[in-house]
């Protein structure tokens, strides 16, 4: 009911940017995930892990402020899969 | 227009027989919507709800009451249709999800235990981009702990646990409801609920 799309602008450009901010966010998400197993596993550079810490951030926020721009929440950003449970 | 709040199975509606039924938002009585073996629960609203404090509190109050004496899916805030046949077709269309989201939650509350907030709020805001990548790892692995030390101190009282950034969402019969209370907060965690069990209800 909520995830139909009409043909209302208003409402298909909400429509778009949940769905490329969901992915988006699922992307961010993994690459913090992968980001983490490499520090924890200690093959980064100090100055590596500043540099990739530095984006996150900055990815981190942008995503904060596009959420707000397009009145989402966290728990929007995720899709149901059906049987294989939720996006993220 | 109609304000969904709760989905149930339909034999369950006799549950509610004997007990004054909440009313809705605006004051407006609730109405079942039957479909097949699901039903779902709803009351007429001009406008969809407005996101305010008081409103939130008046939702999640009508589906305390609902869960009290059956086990229903909670709504998420706010999800209208504009007939009862829109709300009927998705009653049908997702039915399996909704069934096996009744037997996963059935007769069961949600409790939220949350990782205890720093002593310093100034930890929260990462400088560099070291300090948050630190900060990523500190939260998993807090988060990680918790979970454990809750499955030690609850010893097996949990149908199921989701973590989430920052709480565990704990899925626990209805029966065990005290029992858990006490022992989680005889170790000093914060606990919140009983909830709806809206952390493992995919909707």
């Amino acid at each position: 009911m909520s995830t139909r799309i009409t043909t209302d602008p208003e409402k298909l450009e909400q429509g778009l940017a949940h769905l490329v901010l969901t992915i988006i966010e699922l992307l961010r998400q993994l690459m913090e995930r992968q980001a983490l197993h490499r520090i924890e596993s200690g093959t980064l550079t100090a100055e590596e892990v500043e540099r990739l810490g530095q984006t996150f951030m900055a990815l981190a926020e942008r995503m904060e402020e596009l959420k707000v721009a397009f009145g989402l929440e966290d728990r929007d950003l995720n899709m149901n899969l059906g049987p294989l449970g939720d996006l993220m | 227009m109609l304000l969904l709040y709760a989905i149930e199975a339909a034999l369950e509606d006799d549950l509610h027989n004997g007990h004054p039924q909440p009313r809705g938002l605006a004051d407006e009585p609730l109405s079942t919507l039957t479909s097949g073996n699901l039903a779902a629960l709803v009351s007429d609203v001009d406008t969809a709800p407005e996101a305010t404090p008081q409103n939130f509190v008046a939702y999640e109050r009508v589906i305390e009451r609902l869960m009290g004496h059956a086990t229903v899916l909670p709504a998420r805030f706010g999800t209208t249709a504009e007939t009862e046949n829109e709300i009927k077709a998705m009653l049908v269309s997702r039915h399996d999800d909704f069934i096996d989201a009744l037997r996963r939650v059935h007769g069961a509350v949600e409790f939220a235990v949350r990782v205890p907030a720093p002593a310093d709020p100034t930890e929260d805001e990462p400088g560099s981009g070291t300090e948050y990548m630190q900060h990523l790892i500190d939260q998993s692995r807090q988060i990680n702990e918790l979970a454990a030390e809750l499955e030690r101190a609850t010893e097996g009282l949990m149908i199921e646990t989701r973590r989430t950034a920052k709480s565990v969402a704990c899925l626990v019969t209805k029966y065990n409801a005290d029992a858990f209370l006490e022992k989680t907060r005889a170790t000093g965690l914060t606990v919140t609920g009983p909830w709806p069990p809206y952390s493992f209800v995919n909707q």
